[in-house]
């Protein structure tokens, strides 16, 4: 190293110094924030207030002059680099000088940091700091405020920084002293930044920054406040919240310290890290920390950006106790960070290649700053140093820890485009929830460190609710019977019935039925063809008391057999669907003369029972009762402002829980239930059509449905004047500008996402209409109604305070009785509800993830295991790959959801036994046999081996790249092929049906399914096919064998005039 | 060159308590910052360097005595940086 400084001649140019990787680091992510001003810091020292002005003044000089790391300026060509300028004359010093009275004191200090810590520095020219001072007229207090640019000032330097201060505002620093200090600084400075360069290089680091950097990509990325929308490119604005530690805790957590062998590093980050994987819904965090790098003696008097902020890996086992914690496994990964600090952090995110897409830290989103290096004697000139915020944030979440007058300030400056101010405030309760608990008692478990967020936030509501004579619906509605006999109940294409006709002929069905032998508590199944003889059935039993059972004839024998059976259901009305059980049509039960039984009066009583997908291969039957829909009825009736004006489409098959919001609030207000009928529900223009021209003031649609919907009023011009209410659930809702454009041209509609699974029906709700002057792209499911609780409990057990994930418990009145004849399942899911005072209290575990947003509304966020919807149909991937299981040569099957929206699909993987073979034809036989068509998998591939993830788990992402490429081949290998048609019909088909797919060609006889068709495309361009030729397109044969061959045949067939068309 | 006594006289400007070789150094209340302090007061030459990843190696007064000597004698005899 040959570099000397140029002190003597002013004139000469001064030598380029060769600057530290991590200043290198810190301009680069500097240039990348532009007019922020993120890396200017500021510093408060408070000072003996006797001392002069002028001697103030001089001092701040002196410093500037002792120091070369203050006046260095930057340079980027021919490589980073810095020079250092001359010490500045006394009155060209920037100092902004402000008098104020004591009582505006502290006021005063902040203005004046507002003033100075905002204006970015110019690196190029310099100074890279500015000063003031504050003066108090009245008493004596004095302050002297700096701002720097961090470049220049690492935190280290406050030590000698102070002491320098302290030496030249006491008059130990003057004359020769400052001139013999600052040429022996300079030469220290030299060789320093040469140590820094000549470390840096070595094959010896460069090899464990290798491994360190593999171990770093194993953690997962820290995600603070995961609401949906979160920017992706900040722009650092910034606030602090602190907590300031009493004496005693200060004592106890030195204690600790002692006790474990720690520093108050070790503390901090343990506690921090804990902290972080509480709110960030992981067990492994990084935090970044300032490790000092000084490497010569004479560095440890110098100013200068001399630190390494380095990676600190804190992994979070919640059973563990907080001495083995803090004692053992933080001690050892800051010790492993303390013997790598020779790794510089540029260096290492070379390794680690981390997502630079961002403007953020590329490898840590939480930074842990102790600041004290310097600990002020209070009889000196300097009485007390605080580095206060600037407005500003560098990290999603930074921690200062600051001894301030003998007690540990902790200071959390959060970034506010991604924590709002309460999720702060959550993020300081848990830090001193979880300080005090681990200074108490180190034998407490890492999970005890927290507390239950407020319990008020999980039993809020939106207040809504009605009166209801009774739990029964029976009771609803004969009380609307009485009152309105005339008024219409139910309108579907065949028939309308008034209310004293529905309940004569559901009074006529209870008598069929008891005089069968149906019973209080008994499952009826049922199959009725139409809209009122679904809901005079549903009546007739409810009336008894009993439960039923929808049953849909869609389904594979072998699944409906199965339902009946776990139902333990001996009669089924309607259809007959399973063989050996009887059933009887419902116009036999309705001619019934056997004497009508009085209505059950038991307030538990089921209403019915629906199977949901259930991961261990069979579907899951849930019981629900009356209490918790009585619940819901009376909440929706006033949410959705139903009354006897209020016509309800009936949409939903009946084997959906929505099927009953739909149809007996509406009865229990003496609304009128109108049947979708003859429409298909998957034609959505279709559906439009009869909603606009049925008047129907309200519409309850799955999410996936409401685009299409719009789309299709949107493109005809479709009022629908009559409209009120249009509610969506069963998967996440996403609303974009034209959803909300509809209801713009729709003031009169609201749009209500509700949430809800099956076991404990719907349960939140959140509204939007043209008055929202904000419409969240993701939609939140929002706040829960009357009586039911919503419990968001973290992965400490805790309820999760504001931004933290949760896993969703319901409780209240809202859980059903369990599952049919499975204690053992029940007993799982349906627990006992800890949060409530309550002793027999159940709460319902629903394993949906979710979040509360800053304003208390619940989001939903996914699942926690691999249950899936997909077009609104709830599924367990479990239950496919259970079915795959039972076809011989499966040794191992993995489902998998691909694409997003109306297009997601299911595909299956298997593998194959040793020495064996899967036929694949087989295997679809056996998966149409046993599961709904909404089930089945799009595409099946063999696989020789289920590629895993780190810790041994089913990497469905690495299969669905897996899938891709296959598809990809596939498409290919077709479009190689001239597919080969019979005649035109069968091309111009094949033509069609390629747009609409967007692929190249389709072959006649691969199912369209394996092209991306799934129900709303095919009903839509069916549609389209029935407009082009004139004939209708019998649906049931279409999708026995969805091909364009089959679809050509089925056209054909039309066509003929002689032949029946298919029914 | 520095005598054991010498050492323990400075090494007691910075503990909290009384302290042996033995000494855990946290137990002493010597953190990283007061190691170098007595590092910067112990060296012969400002010009010597300091391995900061041996830090973490030293775990009691007696390891940082030894680091202590060894500095003080790199500095007397080479009287430059490594």
């Amino acid at each position: 190293m040959t570099t000397t400084v140029q002190t003597a001649d002013p004139a000469a140019e001064p030598a380029r110094l060769p600057i530290t990787e991590s200043q290198k680091g810190l301009l680069v992510v500097n240039e990348r924030s532009p007019g922020h001003a993120v890396y200017n810091q500021l510093v408060r020292f408070d000072i003996d207030p006797a001392i002069p002005a002028e001697t103030v003044e001089r001092a701040l000089a002196t410093v500037v002059a002792v120091q070369p790391a203050m006046r260095q300026v930057f340079g980027m060509l021919p490589e980073m680099h810095a020079r250092l300028t001359p010490p500045p004359a006394p009155d060209a010093l920037p100092l902004d000088r402000v008098t104020t009275p004591a009582r505006d004191f502290e006021e005063a200090v902040d203005t004046v940091l507002r003033r100075i810590g905002r204006p970015e520095f110019d690196l190029a020219d310099g100074p890279a700091y500015r000063f003031a001072t504050v003066r108090s007229l009245d008493e004596p207090r004095a302050s002297i405020l700096m701002c720097d640019h961090h470049v220049i000032l690492d935190g280290v330097s406050m030590g000698p920084l102070v002491r320098d201060l302290e030496d030249a505002l006491s008059g130990r620093l003057t004359g020769d002293e400052i001139q013999r200090r600052r040429i022996a600084r300079e030469k220290a400075f030299v060789k320093e930044l040469a140590a820094q360069n000549r470390s840096a290089g070595s094959d010896r680091v460069a090899e464990r920054s290798r491994e360190w950097a593999a171990r770093l990509r194993e953690v997962p990325p820290l995600v603070l406040a995961p609401l949906p929308g979160r920017p992706r490119q900040t722009e650092f604005t910034g606030d602090r919240v602190a907590w300031h530690l009493s004496e005693a805790e200060t004592a106890a957590l030195a204690e600790t310290c002692r006790r474990l062998e720690i520093s108050p590093f070790v503390f901090f980050s343990g506690i921090y890290g804990t902290l972080l994987a509480r709110h960030g819904n992981v067990t492994s965090v990084l935090v970044g920390s300032p490790f000092m790098a000084r490497r010569t003696i004479g560095a440890f008097d110098l100013g200068g950006f001399f630190v390494n902020t380095l990676p600190v890996t804190v992994e979070v086992e919640w059973g563990r106790t907080v001495d083995e914690h803090l004692g053992k496994v933080v001690r050892d990964a800051v010790d492993f960070c303390r013997a790598n600090v020779d790794v510089t952090f540029s260096r290492l995110v070379a390794d680690v290649r981390p997502d630079r897409s961002s403007n953020r830290n590329p490898m840590f989103s939480a930074m842990l700053a102790m600041q004290d290096t310097f600990a002020p004697e209070s009889a000196g000139a300097v009485r007390r140093v605080l580095e206060p915020g600037n407005g500003t944030a560098k990290f999603d979440l930074w921690l200062g820890a600051t001894p301030v007058d003998g007690r540990w300030l902790l200071e959390l400056e959060y970034d506010r485009q991604l924590i709002a101010p309460v999720i702060a405030d959550g993020l300081l309760t848990s830090l001193r929830d979880a300080v005090r608990t681990a200074v108490r008692d180190g034998s407490r478990r890492l999970a005890e460190l927290f507390h239950d967020a407020s319990t008020a936030v999980s039993v809020r509501s939106d207040g809504w609710t009605s009166h209801l004579p009774g739990n029964s619906p029976w009771e609803w509605v004969a009380a609307v019977g009485r009152r309105q006999p005339e008024a219409p109940a139910i309108e579907d294409p065949h028939r309308r019935l008034d209310y004293r006709q529905l309940l004569i002929e559901a009074e006529r069905i209870a008598a069929g039925l008891a005089a069968r032998g149906v019973g209080a508590r008994a499952v009826v199944g049922l199959a009725a063809t139409t809209l009122c003889d679904t809901v005079t059935a549903i009546l007739g039993i409810l009336r008894l008391g009993a439960a039923y059972l929808p049953l849909e004839p869609g389904q594979p024998a072998e699944r409906l057999a199965y339902l009946v059976r776990r139902a333990g259901c001996d009669l089924i009305v309607g259809d007959a669907l399973v063989a050996d059980v009887p059933a009887v049509p419902v116009a036999d039960l309705a001619a019934s003369t056997a004497p009508v039984p009085e209505p059950g009066t038991d307030p538990d009583a089921p209403v019915y029972v629906m199977f949901t997908s259930g991961s261990t291969g069979r579907p899951k039957g849930v019981q629900m009762g009356q209490r918790p829909l009585a619940n819901l009825t009376r909440w929706q009736i006033a949410a959705l402002d139903m009354d006897a004006e209020t016509r309800f489409l009936q949409y939903a098959p009946l084997g959906f829980d929505v099927s009953f919001q739909e149809i007996l609030p509406t009865l229990a207000t003496g609304g009128t239930v109108v049947s979708r009928d003859p429409i298909d529900r998957r034609m959505l223009t279709a559906i439009l059509t009869r909603i606009a021209q049925t008047e129907v003031t309200h519409v309850y649609l799955p999410a996936t449905a409401l685009r299409p919907l719009v789309q299709a009023a949107t493109a005809r011009g479709t009022r629908l004047p009559a409209l009120r209410y249009l509610c969506v659930s069963g998967e996440q809702l996403l609303v974009d500008d034209e959803i909300r454009d509809f209801f713009r041209a729709h003031p009169h509609a609201t749009l209500v996402n509700l949430y809800g699974p099956t076991e404990t029906h719907a349960v939140t709700s959140y509204r939007l209409s043209y008055r929202d002057p904000v419409w969240p792209t993701h939609v939140p499911i929002g706040v829960p109604y009357p009586r039911v609780h919503a419990y968001l409990v973290d992965a400490t057990g805790h309820l999760a305070p504001p931004g933290v994930v949760g896993e969703l418990f319901l409780g209240g009145e809202c859980p059903a009785d369990g599952y049919v004849n499975d204690p053992e399942t029940t007993a799982a899911r349906f627990v006992p509800d800890r949060f409530s005072n309550d002793p027999g209290a159940v709460m319902y575990c629903t394993g949906d993830l979710a979040v509360r947003d800053d304003r208390g509304d619940l989001v939903f966020l996914g699942r926690m295991d691999t249950q899936v919807k997909v077009r609104g149909y709830r599924i367990e991937l479990g239950e496919i790959e259970a079915v795959a299981l039972q076809v011989d040569g499966v040794r191992q099957a993995v489902a998998v959801v691909r694409g997003a929206g109306a297009d997601r699909e299911i595909g299956l993987f298997v593998r194959p036994d040793p020495a064996s073979t899967v036929d694949i034809e087989q295997l679809r036989q056996r998966l149409a046999a046993a599961l709904p068509v909404y089930m089945r998998p799009v595409w099946i591939f063999p696989i020789d081996l289920i590629p895993t993830s780190a810790p041994g788990k089913t990497d469905r992402d690495a299969l669905l790249r897996i899938a891709e490429g296959r598809l990809a081949e596939q498409q290919a290998a077709d479009a190689a092929v001239e597919p080969e048609y019979v005649d035109d019909l069968e091309r111009d088909l094949a033509m069609l049906w390629a747009r609409v797919l967007e692929v190249e060609q389709i072959s006649p006889d691969r199912p369209l399914m394996e092209y991306g068709a799934h129900s709303l495309n095919i009903f839509t361009t069916l549609a389209e096919v029935q407009e082009r030729y004139g004939v209708p397109v019998p649906l049931a044969e279409f999708f026995a064998a969805p091909t364009v061959t089959v679809l050509a045949g089925l056209v054909r067939a039309g066509r003929a005039p002689a032949t029946e068309p298919a029914r | 060159m520095k005598t054991a006594a010498d050492l323990d006289e400075m090494i007691a400007k910075y503990a909290s308590v009384g302290f042996t070789d033995a000494t855990p150094l946290l137990e002493a209340g010597l953190e990283s910052l007061s190691l170098l302090r007595l590092a910067v007061e112990t060296a012969a030459d400002d010009d010597a360097e300091i391995d900061a990843t041996r830090l973490v190696d030293l775990r009691t007064v007696g390891d940082l005595k030894q680091w202590l000597s060894e500095l003080a004698a790199v500095g007397a005899e080479r009287g430059d940086a490594r």
